[in-house]
Parts: structure tokens; sequence; C-alpha cells
């Protein structure tokens, strides 16, 4: 039987944003429902242990971040909002939204939905970048902090943007030898990004506490460096790194060779978009070239209902997520026909302004650099669901031209099971970087019901339910 | 468009258009293909790649089996094609079923052609995933898949080795027709390319192709069908699967596509493996215009449907959903030919639920009109002009 829940408001995605919708809708009187793929609250960053690791204790909250993280997943326990976890939301229209769990259907209804579904990591293929041992920085935190795993024991790390630094405790934290730390960008960005934060208090704290913890490790960040191919035979056994220009692109007259068995690379992020676009909310390239749902001053989307909070609305870390959520959550509670007196929204927005301004500003500091997408090798994968190599690309685009659509039908890029969420913006660097083409020309693409994989009874239901 | 003047101007880039360009490049025809967005972007990029012979009625055997060796030509020639010679399994739900599985049988008999009729025990030795109580089948061994969009890439591929020239984002906005209505240009935003020749292949748009050129109207209605595709998984099916009472909702009460009376739709099991592990589930039947929207209770339906007959498809996991629109004619066939009030214009559309079946046909019998070659099959029930007629009768 297919499980029922009724809400004024259900936000999806328990990081930061959402903890802070949802407390906010609560505060404001609405009944509320968190929706999260993870086994436990807290989204990426205050990632908590699964439960079932409960006695050895949660990871040390050591970051000013981790310590706010807490403190909101603290505060929406005692408010006893539900949190429904390890349910994947693979269906939404406005007004209900269809998930998955462990091959049972659920459904909810509600007034208000809040998208709060954060991001994950960019990748950017070179050769060897599918080998095992080459990992996001993402997946390190998840291994490092979600399950106390050690991911290796000598590792390259390498990207771009303030994200580096965190990666870079984590695994310092648990005991992974880090022979080298690459920034592709040039000083002049960290410069840029330093003045970015030091106009957020909050974000001063946290660099603060990265910086030192990096200054102790004895570390030297390579500014104008990256990964240029991971080798071996069946797992990463050793790394060529080199210089790279102002664009990214990679410069030949350095190369170096290392032995690792890690290659850790996080080259930014990308919002996790695909239910705003299958809600057809009118969607937005964000100043980093991704695409997010355009939003108003208090997070409505274009569709009405329908509120977007944090990451999906445009990278911008911890404290713009949690000034977002709270005002998409007062929004969303007054969608629901919640009174939320005028100063109260009027605190809200000029936070969230206030927020926004600092992340856009460090995001504008660490663009995508359109020239690492030269790193990949004509037989470099582009598209891992489908194997689908460069060469295939390049010479799809000779035949049929450069578009993306047509791309994905000659070559099968895209058409796999993560739908486009890795090799979309892959496919739009290599082509903008080898043929030229302008990003801006690729319209965003489609999202279809399932929006994530799931079992077709799973499909069957949730359509019968939802008509 | 660096030349602008060209033999044949193809209008659609669809698998219809491809396969015409294809053709035609064979011929030693200068060919230029114009598609107002991307290559496979309108049906044939929504669609699946049931290769597929028709026993009946005649001319239809006719063209598909023709179709079906040209596609078996194309896979020899191109070692890339994913081309997956499965046979299709027509599958009886009850014994009251079997009565239409011997009618196709002695069809395809009556044309000298081979098939095979399978008891429930040699059935499910075939297709050991098939629900156990399924009665028989009727099995066709010539039957296949592709990738439809891969497909279209292949013969457009080529065309363009061949010299073709494909411009994309480029419509058709006119034609200039000179003395005695015959063809002399067609016009793009880009200019005017001079040409004696214009092949019109754009699917369900070719009605409106035909009212922006100031073109003979063409009665091609949209019906759209909602399709799910599965991620790779132990293919629990080996053979392309249809029911065969398909047929009876095929022949049974049809829909006037220009009535008032909504069409509630229709639906019946159509399970496609393909090369790579995925497999596709179909397929429903609706009209209701130009819109691409998939109908989530007809698709519901049609999961349920094909759940019935391989209940293992209920575990596999769904990546995709979608909807195309097939180009429909009243009497179930193309548009395939010149149209006689202007020379040099030429109609490849129409093929409703066997465009992928029926490309290379219609490409070597346009071809095959252009340069004035005697035609390989019979073109009279293609002509426009029985379209009309229908058109005005019923
Ligand atoms: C590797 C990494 C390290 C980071 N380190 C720092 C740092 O040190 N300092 C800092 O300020 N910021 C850091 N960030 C950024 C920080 O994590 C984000 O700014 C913050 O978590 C964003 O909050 P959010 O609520 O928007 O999204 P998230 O925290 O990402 O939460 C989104 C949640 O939505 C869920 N979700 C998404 N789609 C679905 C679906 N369909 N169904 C169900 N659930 C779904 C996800 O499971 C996830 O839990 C880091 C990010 C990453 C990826
Ligand atoms: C769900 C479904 C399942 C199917 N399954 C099968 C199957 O298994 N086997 C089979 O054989 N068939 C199948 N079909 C049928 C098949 O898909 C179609 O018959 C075929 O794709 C039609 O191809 P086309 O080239 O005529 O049209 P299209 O692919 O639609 O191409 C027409 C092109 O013309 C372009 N165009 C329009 N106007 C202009 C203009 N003014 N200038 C330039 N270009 C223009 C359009 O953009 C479009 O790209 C199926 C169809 C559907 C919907």
């Amino acid at each position: 039987m297919t499980r029922t829940h009724a809400a004024d408001v259900a936000v999806i995605g328990a990081g930061p944003a959402g903890l802070a919708a949802a407390l906010a809708a609560r505060q404001a009187g609405a009944v509320v429902t968190i929706l999260d793929e993870g086994a436990r609250p807290g989204g990426q960053i205050f990632r908590q242990l699964p439960a079932a690791f409960g006695t050895i204790g949660q990871p040390a909250a050591d970051a000013p971040s981790h310590a706010l993280g807490h403190a909101l997943l603290h505060d929406v326990e005692a408010s006893g909002v539900p949190v429904l976890a390890r349910v994947t939301v693979f269906e939404a229209r406005p007004g209900a939204l269809a998930y998955e769990r462990d091959g049972e259907v659920g459904v909810v209804r509600a007034k208000a939905i809040v998208l709060a579904t954060g991001a994950y990591d960019r990748s950017v293929p070179f050769p060897g970048w599918t080998l095992p041992g080459v990992v996001t920085a993402g997946a390190a935190q998840v291994m490092v902090r979600g399950q106390m795993l050690r991911p290796g024991t000598r590792a390259v790390v390498a990207g771009t943007g303030p994200l580096l630094l965190p990666t870079l405790t984590a695994l310092q934290a648990a005991g992974v030898r880090v022979v080298a730390a690459l920034e592709a960008a040039p000083r002049t960005a960290l410069l840029r990004g330093v003045g970015a934060l030091l106009r957020s208090r909050a974000k001063r704290r946290e660099a603060w506490h990265y910086a030192r913890a990096f200054l102790r490790s004895g570390l030297r960040l390579r500014h104008g460096w990256t990964v240029f191919a991971a080798h071996g035979a069946d797992r990463v056994a050793a790394v060529t790194i080199g210089r790279v220009d102002r664009t990214g692109r990679p410069r030949r007259d350095h190369e170096q060779r290392l032995e690792a068995d890690l290659v850790c690379v996080g080259f930014g992020l990308e919002p996790s978009n695909e239910l705003a676009r299958r809600l057809r909310c009118t969607m937005l390239r964000g100043p980093d070239g991704s695409w997010v749902p355009q939003v108003d001053a208090r997070m409505a989307t274009s569709v009405a209902g329908v509120f977007a909070a944090g990451e999906v609305v445009g990278i911008g870390g911890v404290d713009t997520a949690r000034a977002e959520g709270h005002l998409a959550g007062l929004a969303a509670a007054a969608h629901a026909g919640w009174t939320v007196a005028p100063e109260r929204f009027a605190q809200a927005e000029a936070e969230r302004v206030r927020e926004r301004a600092v992340s856009r500003t460090l995001l504008a500091a660490f663009p995508v650099l359109p020239g690492l997408y030269e790193l990949a090798a004509p037989d470099t994968l582009v598209c891992r669901c489908e194997d689908v190599r460069l060469r295939e690309v390049r010479e799809a685009a000779a035949l049929f031209g450069p578009e993306l659509r047509t791309l994905k039908m000659a070559t099968r890029a895209g058409m796999g099971p993560c739908q486009g969420r890795i090799c979309a913006s892959i496919l739009e660097g290599v082509l903008a970087s080898r043929l030229g083409v302008d990003p801006h020309r690729h319209a965003c693409p489609a999202a279809q019901v399932p929006v994530k994989p799931v079992a077709a009874r799973c499909l069957l239901e949730a359509l019968r339910e939802l008509g | 468009m660096s030349s602008r003047s060209f033999d044949v101007v193809v209008i659609g880039a669809g698998i219809v258009g491809c396969a015409v360009a294809c053709w035609c490049a064979r011929a030693g025809l200068r060919v230029l293909v114009l598609e107002r967005d991307g290559v496979a972007t309108g049906t044939s990029g929504a669609c699946m790649g049931h290769i597929m012979v028709n026993p009946e009625p005649e001319p239809l055997y006719r063209l598909t089996r023709r179709s079906v060796t040209l596609w078996q030509e194309l896979r020899d020639r191109h070692p890339e094609l994913h081309y997956l010679a499965c046979g299709a399994l027509w599958l009886a739900e009850s014994d009251a079923d079997l009565p239409l599985l011997q009618g196709l049988d002695r069809a395809i008999a009556g044309h000298g052609d081979r098939a095979w009729l399978l008891d429930a025990r040699e059935l499910h030795r075939r297709e050991p995933a098939l629900a156990p109580d399924l009665p028989g089948a009727w099995f066709y061994p010539d039957d296949a898949v592709v990738l439809p969009m891969q497909a279209c890439g292949v013969l457009l591929g080529e065309a363009v080795r061949l010299g073709a020239t494909v411009c994309t984002h480029t419509p058709a906005t006119g034609v200039r027709l000179g003395p005695g209505s015959r063809i002399e240009a067609v016009r793009t935003p880009e200019g005017e390319v001079a040409t004696a020749h214009v092949v019109v292949a754009a699917g369900v748009w070719t009605p409106a192709v035909h009212r922006q050129l100031g073109l003979p109207p063409v009665p091609i209605f949209p019906r759209r069908g909602d399709l799910a595709i599965t991620a790779p998984f132990a293919t629990p099916v080996h053979t392309q699967l249809l029911e065969v009472a398909y047929l009876r909702t095929a022949t049974g009460k049809t829909i006037d596509p220009e009535g008032s009376e909504p069409d509630p739709g229709a639906n019946a099991m159509n399970v496609q493996p393909q090369t790579h592990g995925t497999c596709l589930i179909g397929m429903t039947r609706q009209f209701g215009g130009l819109d691409r929207t998939l109908h989530p209770e007809l698709l519901q339906r049609s999961l349920a449907r094909a759940a019935r007959f391989v209940p293992a498809l209920l575990d596999a996991p769904v990546v995709r959903t979608w909807a195309g629109l097939r180009p429909y004619t009243k009497d179930k066939l193309p548009f395939v030919g010149p149209v006689p009030e202007i020379p040099g214009l030429h109609l490849a559309a129409g093929h409703e639920g066997l465009g992928i079946t029926l490309a290379p046909v219609t490409g070597e019998l346009v071809a095959q009109a252009i340069t004035g070659q005697a035609p390989s099959l019979p073109m009279a029930p293609l002509g426009l002009a029985r379209g009309a007629a229908g058109a005005r009768h019923g």
C-alpha cells in the first residue's frame, strides 16, 4: 500500500537550507515534513554517522559551521518535525511528490514544496579519471566524515575553490598523507576570494578555522597547478601533475609524476536541479554557468507553491543556504495560509540578500576554468554511464553540428542512469574548449519522471497515485 | 551552405529525411538537408526501434519486407550500426488469441515467407521470463531492433561522406515556383537555395510545412505514444515482444483524428530489448495534437500491461520516460513520391508507427523517382491523391 502523508509544507533536502526552512515554517505554525536521501539528516556539511554507528559517537564538530549544523539539527529534532530519511524523491508536481524507500512508494501532498536539494561535485575529465582511487572531494568527505573510512594512504588533492581546504583537513584528520595540494586558479583568485570571505563574519571564522588547520599541517597549496592524468592498471598508482594558465589550459612544460593511491578532485559544485526542472520552474544560468531555478525576493520559483533555497539556487555555502532556507520556510508557510509578520520577512530578506552577495563574489573568484576541459585525451571517457569517449563526441559534432541534444542522440552521452547530472557540464565544457561552442547556446535540458532511477513497480504505483 | 545550388533539398532530418539523403547521395545527387532544429530531435528521437515486417495488408507487407532487406544491407555495410537481429514474438495472452497467431502465419506463408508458431513450452524455452500462463506465440525471425537516433546518424553520416550538406537550426521557410508550378528554389532564413527537387520529410509537421510553403494539404495527424526506458540490467528478455491482440485494437473501432470527441487513448504490450542491455517499454496511442507532454495514466497502463507478460520487468530500474508523436495517416500507409501538381515536389512522410522500419525503402523510392528510375515497388498506394480522396470521403 502506498503511504500517504499530508503537510502544509514539504521540504526536500535536510541540509542547512532544508533544516532552516523546516524550522521557520514550523515556527510559523505550519505542519512540515522533511525528506532526504541520506541515512541521517544534515546534508553535505553536517554529515552524521549512520545511526548504527551511534555507539562510537559522532565525528568531532570542529569547524564553526559544524557547530551551527548541530544546533540546527538539534532544533529540528526538538521541534518535532518528522524527517523521512533514506527516501529518494523521484517525482514532484505542484502540491504533491512521490518518493521511494526500500522499494516502497510514498506520496506527500503538501500546499507548498521547498526544494533544498543542494549540490554535487562537478567533474572535469582527465586521462585516468575513472580509475578506482580517483574520488571527488565530496565522496572523500562522505567516506571520512560520514562513514569514518580512510579512502587511501598517499593523496593528491586537486581542484578549485574554497572547498579544497575542508577536504584537505578531513583527509589529514583521517591519517591520509597528502603529497600535493593543487589549486588550479591563480593566486589572484585566492585574494579575491579572501576579500569576499572577510565581508562575512561567519565565513571569516570558518576560513580562519581551516586556514589555521592548513597552516599547521605544513602543506603548501600550489596555485596554477592541477592533476593532468592518473595512472595505474586497475587502480591509481601514480599521478601526473602540471601547471595550467589563467584559463585552466594545461601547460605541458612542468609535468611531474608522483606516486599516490588516491586522487581527490573538487572542481566546484553543480546544483541538484532535476526536481526544479521536472516541476518546470523557469531556469536561469547562474554566475558559474549552471542552471538554477529563478526565484523572487522570497525564494518563490516561477511555479506557484514551489520554493527553492540553498545550493540549488546557486552555489553559496552553508550560511547562504541557512539564510535562504529560513526565508523560503517563512514564504512556504505563508503560502500555506499561516501568518508571518512583515518584520520577520523583512529581516529574513535582508539577511538573505547579504549572504547571497558574499557567495556570489566567492563564486565569481573561482569560476569554472574553461581550459581545464583540454585535459581530456581523445580516448578519455566523457560519459561514464554510456562509455562515450571524447573522440566520439568530436566526430559526431563534426557530422551533425555541436548541439547537445543531437550529440546525446548520436553518441548516447547523457542517456544513462545519471541522466546528464555528471556529463552535461562536461559536454558543454569540451564543446566550448575544443570547438569554441558558446555554452550559452545550449538550452536547459528537460527532466522527466522519474528524476532518479526507480524500479518500474514504484513508477507505476506513483503514477497511479498522482494521476 | 557554401554552394547555393543543389539537386535535392530534403526538409527534415528525422530518420526519413536521413534515409532520403542517404539514397539520393548514393544516386550521385547533390543533396542539402535542412533541419529547423537538431538531427533526430523530432519523432525519430523519441521512439522505439523495432524493424518490423507487417504480414498484412499486402502493400504494407511488401514495403516492410523490402525495407528490412535494406536494413540488413545497411548492417553489413556499417558495422557500427547497433543492429540487434533478435526477431519478434507476437504473444497470445489466452487461447482466445490463438486464431490471431494462425492468421498471421497463414498471411506470411501466403507471401512465401517463413515464420514459426510456438506452443507454450517452446515459447517459455525461448523466453523464460515470460508469464507462465501464456499459451503461445508467433515468431518472425527477420525482425530486428536498432537504436533510432544512432541509426539516423549512420544514415546521415553515409550521406555526408558522399558529399551531402546538412544545415541544422535552419528551417525551410518558403519555396519559389517557376513556370508550370515547377520547383525552382527553397527559402531559408539564410537565403535562397536553387534546386529542382524538394523532399518534404517533416513527419507530423508536414501539414504545417506545406501550409507555410503554400503547397497542397497533406492529411497527417499526430498520434502520441508514451515510453519508458530501463537502465541496463540482466535483460529478462532477448526478443522484441508485442501482444498479438494489438492487431485487434488496430483493426477495431478506428478513432477519427479530426472528430470532435477526445480520444481516450489505447495501449498494448510492447517490450523492446536493446543492444546495450536497456529495455524500452511501450506502447500507447492517443490523438491529441502536437503536444508532446507525457500522459501518466496511459504510461501507467502500459507499464502494468508489460508486467502482465514479463513480470520481472517490475523490478527493472526505469531511468526516463517521454512521449513522441507518430505521423498517422487514415489508411496507415505513408505518403511517398512525387506530388503531380508541383513538379519537383516529393513527399516522404506519414509513416505512423513504422517510420524507422520504412525509412530505407522510402529513401530508395524517392531517389528512384528523382533519378527517373523504375520504382522497386508499386507507388500508387503511396500517392497523395489517394490520401486526398480519403480525406474527402471520411
Ligand atoms: C565536499 C563538500 C564539502 C563542503 N565543505 C564546506 C565547508 O567546509 N564549509 C562550507 O561553508 N560549505 C561547505 N560545503 C558546502 C555546503 O555543504 C553547502 O553549502 C551546504 O551543505 C548547502 O546546503 P544545502 O542545504 O543547500 O544542500 P545540502 O547540504 O547538499 O543538502 C541537500 C540534501 O538534499 C538531499 N536531496 C537531494 N535530492 C534529493 C531527492 N531527490 N530526494 C531526497 N533527498 C534529496 C540530499 O541527500 C542532501 O542531503 C561543502 C560541500 C561539499 C559537497
Ligand atoms: C512511441 C513511439 C514508438 C515508435 N516505435 C517505432 C518502432 O518500434 N518501429 C518503427 O519503425 N517506428 C516506430 N515509431 C514511428 C517512428 O518513430 C516515426 O514514424 C518516425 O520517427 C518518423 O520519422 P520522420 O523522419 O518522418 O519524422 P521526424 O523524426 O519527426 O522528423 C521530422 C523533422 O522535420 C523537422 N522539421 C519540421 N519542420 C521543418 C521545417 N520547416 N524545416 C526544416 N525542418 C523541419 C523536424 O524538426 C523534425 O526533425 C514509433 C513512434 C513513437 C512515437
